[in-house]
């Protein structure tokens, strides 16, 4: 019998355990082309399920809620799903020649191991998609933590070992704080299914207490400022696929489940200002991170504070969604826009970011380093890798047409519906510091050469995948109408249905 | 000159500690009080599942709560559980830079009294584990009590200088370290093949299920357990050696 | 060591002031109760040595005394919710559960540690860092 949720679980899984029982590379890309299929395979079905027939649920172990585990997919999981699957994908085919003999940038051990660590984490993140138990999702994010500071540690080198020290400690720090908050809210309604919980009625302090240990374990591990000085080094000094993986999907996870909370679980006259200080301190990320990007010499240190930059625009989602302390809703009417720009920004930024570090992946394989003063005369040498480059810069300034455009319009268009101009200003900001460093490094792109270097070669398949990434971060810009109606299937956002 | 700027800068890091130690402590006073605060307002109880776990008790195969708990009403958390420890020794091969354990740190000399003691241990271990095992289904114990305790029997040999695990080669280390996780994705796929729900155990079945699945479950944490014992990187290597020694004598 | 006494502090802390005021005026504070609180404290010792020291040896205890409260938390939690067939079973397989992640994160990160060691020489993650 086929259950598309299930299977999205499952075929990571199974691709995983093959992967790791048969590390041989006779078996290396047979498992990982099969792995990716059947997954895609997986999200299309569960996809059109969902678009079809609804909002699903199931119960694991044949137990209902609470005794049980319950997995629910609904038109904000498919979204993150559908996310995870394509940007992962593309991800995928670019290591299939990364972890393979045809680079000379890796080494057997790692090539073993990548498969393994990479898949279990694309099934762990689709398990928290899926997930709608606040205890399952812990050891889910401890999987995902797990596998993503091994990814890191692949390449052995010293820099990369002590960058993912400070990330493992912070994400361990940030698991065991969601986990004490997990255990107040057992205390409070004896209850870890997420639908039940939010079914009962709101209980005060030791709510509050619980949502500021979750929120603040789950900012952790998005890299919230300011939280995120874990991040640069971490996802600058991994492999190119790893840093595209870590950028691109592994800190929306933790985001995803801190926004479930804010729907389902936490109300109260405390909200306001609770939104109106996480918006805050993103609106602080984007300018600081911003700021440190343009200050950076290295292409993917500057991709990488990009991350903490573009990371501060998702929590402009709370502000946006408060309830004021008198019970009205500060932005009546626009929630639906503010939900849906943040869904999308999220798309367009795993898009996009997929496609710079890849790209900085091309660059760092032909020029041996990715400093940017040594990326002359890349637009003749590499011109696919610095348009996509290029293309996907377009899409983190939020130049129209294109993905980030798209998100940005409907954040600010919520924004100035709920009278919050000033999120409109740190936007605008935002987006020019962002066109500063995106011009910064393409400037050297630019620049010819002094004198002739002798370089390698480049690749095109791996080329044509940061292309790719780039050109859907643009082209998802033209299409609004599929993931609006996708984003109200089953509520995600439940306050949509409050006056 | 050079002197007094190492005053400084020693100075400088003083003064940001105590900063340090002092924002750390406000901040952890705080979420103390906070949760004190908490913990005073949480409900009277009793609240949770202790009555729904219980009045199921009888199709789950096992008469222990927590063991129905853990393999049977979450048996999908314990999957995942057993996939973190799968985890941990990929990581830790990821460090080594290779799967292969034969390359590990050279077994200390043999040992007479080291080795008699062995030999009593071990039998000893490996009964205590079977029966932990065992016990799960009524008492306290199950998989991961007796994993741990025949893991414990593993990283004894490796100290007593006893061939075990680094001799079996690497192929069957592999299965021995996937063979729990394995055990939960099969049961994943067939209770779906078979049209019931994922994980989901038929009640006559259930008991037996179980055992098989905490057996499997018992041999990869054992073997995680020993595995992670045996390959934790050591500081042994020479270049490494060297180079503290010369980082040592620049800062003094 | 400082972090094992403050912690042994915390514990004699917690059950002395129940024994304060366990009187028959003020049956508020029960047993689990303390429990609790020992563990939002222990939670917050952890804390406070995971920022304050920069040992990574020091790094992973201080996270598994959180850890510990954490636990303790859940333990009392069950402890609380007993029923006629005894304390709360889903607490205590959530422990179970919980133990085991922070056993395989923590031998990660020992593991990873050490491999810094070798290479780098140095315990932490900021070279010349005295505060131990």
């Amino acid at each position: 019998m086929i259950e598309p949720m299930a299977w999205c679980i499952l075929a990571p899984f199974i691709g995983a355990s093959l992967a790791f029982l048969l590390p041989g590379r006779v078996w290396r890309r047979p498992i990982a082309i099969g792995a990716i299929g059947a997954t895609l395979a997986s999200v299309w079905m569960l996809t059109s399920q969902v678009w079809n027939s609804g909002a699903q649920r199931m119960d694991l172990s044949g137990w209902p809620a609470p005794l049980g585990i319950g997995l629910a997919a609904d038109g904000f999981s498919v979204f993150m799903i559908v996310m995870t699957g394509v940007v992962g994908s593309l991800i995928g085919a670019y290591a299939l020649w990364h972890y393979s003999d045809l680079s000379d940038a890796t080494e057997p051990a790692e090539r073993r191991l990548f498969w393994p660590l990479w898949l279990i984490l694309w099934g762990s993140l689709n398990a928290i998609y899926l997930s709608s138990d606040i205890f399952n999702i812990y050891v889910a994010l401890e999987v995902i933590t797990l596998a993503a500071v091994a990814l890191i540690t692949l390449s052995g080198k010293a820099e990369a070992l002590v960058a993912a020290m400070r990330y493992l400690l912070a994400a361990f720090l940030g698991s065991l704080s969601y986990l004490m908050g997990v255990a107040l809210l057992y205390a409070t309604h004896g209850a870890l299914d997420l639908v039940i919980i939010a079914d009962q009625e709101r209980a005060g302090l030791p709510e509050v207490g619980a949502f500021a240990l979750m929120a603040t374990g789950l900012a952790l591990k998005t890299a919230l400022f300011p939280m995120h000085f874990w991040l640069p080094p971490a996802h600058s000094k991994a492999a190119a696929p790893v840093s595209a993986i870590l950028s691109a999907l592994v800190v929306k996870a933790s985001f995803y489940v801190l926004l479930r909370l804010w729907f389902g679980v936490f109300d109260g006259p405390a909200m306001y200002a609770v939104g109106i200080l996480l918006g805050t301190l993103g609106s602080a990320a984007i300018i600081w991170g911003a700021f440190q990007a343009l200050r950076q010499m290295s292409l993917k240190l500057l991709i990488a504070h990009s991350t903490v930059a573009q990371i501060g625009y998702l929590f402009l989602i709370f502000p946006l969604t408060a309830r004021r302390p008198s019970g009205e809703l500060a932005a009546a009417g626009w929630i639906t826009e503010a939900c849906t720009g943040v869904s999308y920004h999220a798309l367009s930024h795993a898009l996009a970011k997929a496609a710079m570090f890849l790209g900085a992946g091309v660059v760092l394989h032909v020029y041996g380093s990715d400093l940017l003063t040594n990326m002359r005369g890349m637009s003749r040498r590499l011109p696919i890798t610095t348009f996509a480059l290029a293309i996907a810069g377009v899409s983190l300034m939020g130049l129209p047409p294109s993905g980030g455009f798209a998100a940005k319009w409907l954040i600010v268009t919520a924004a100035l519906g709920a009278g919050q101009w000033w999120w409109v200003l740190v936007i605008l900001i935002g987006g020019l510091l962002t066109a500063g460093y995106i011009f910064l490094m393409l400037r050297w792109a630019f620049i010819s050469e002094d004198a002739p270097i002798q370089l390698r070669p480049a690749n095109m398949p791996i080329q044509l995948a940061a292309l790719a990434l780039a050109l859907l971060s643009v082209l998802v810009g033209f299409r609004l109408e599929e993931p609006f109606q996708l984003l109200v299937i089953g509520d995600p956002f439940p306050i949509f249905d409050l006056p | 000159m050079t002197r007094h700027d190492a005053t400084l800068r020693r100075r400088r890091r003083r003064a940001l500690l105590r900063v340090r130690i002092v924002v750390a402590g406000a901040g952890a006073l705080a979420l103390a009080l906070l949760l004190v605060a908490a913990v005073l307002e949480l409900p009277e109880g009793p609240l949770g599942l202790a009555e729904e776990a219980a009045a199921q008790l009888a199709h789950t195969g096992v008469d222990h709560a927590v063991t129905a708990v853990l393999l049977n009403y979450r048996s999908y958390d314990t999957w995942l559980e057993v996939g973190v420890l799968l985890l941990a020794v990929m990581a830790i091969f990821a460090l080594r830079g290779g799967a292969h354990l034969e390359n590990v740190r050279p077994a200390p000399r043999r040992d007479p009294l080291l080795t008699w003691l062995t030999r009593l241990l071990i039998p000893m271990l490996t009964l205590t584990a079977g029966y932990l095992l065992w016990l799960g289904k009524f008492a306290p114990g199950g998989a991961f009590q007796a994993g741990v305790v025949l893991g414990a029997a593993g990283a004894m040999l490796r100290l007593s200088g006893t061939p075990s695990l680094d001799r079996i080669g690497d192929v069957a280390i592999r299965i021995l370290l996937a063979v729990g996780f394995l055990a939960f994705l099969v049961a994943a796929v067939a209770t779906r093949l078979a049209g019931l729900d994922m994980l989901e155990l038929p009640p006559g079945r259930a008991g037996d299920i179980i055992l098989m699945v905490e057996t499997l479950a018992t041999i990869s944490i054992a073997t995680t357990c020993a595995v992670l014992v045996m390959a934790m990187p050591g500081a042994e290597s020479p270049p490494a050696i060297a180079a503290k020694d010369v980082r040592k004598e620049a800062r003094t | 060591m400082t972090l094992l006494s403050c912690g042994y502090m915390s514990v004699c802390f917690g059950v002395a002031s129940a024994a304060g005021a366990a009187t028959p005026e003020t049956p508020v504070l029960t047993s689990h109760l303390v429990y609790m609180l020992t563990a939002c404290l222990l939670f917050c010792i952890g804390l406070f040595g995971l920022i304050t020291r920069g040992h990574l040896m020091r790094n992973v205890m201080s996270l598994n005394v959180m850890g510990g409260g954490v636990f303790l938390f859940l333990v009392a939690v069950a402890r609380r919710d007993a029923g006629e067939s005894g304390p709360d079973p889903v607490p205590h397989a959530m422990t179970l559960t919980g133990i085991v992640v922070a056993l395989a994160a923590s031998a990660f990160a020992l593991a990873l540690a050490r491999r810094i060691h070798s290479i780098t020489g140095e315990m932490r993650l900021e070279p010349g860092d005295d505060n131990s």
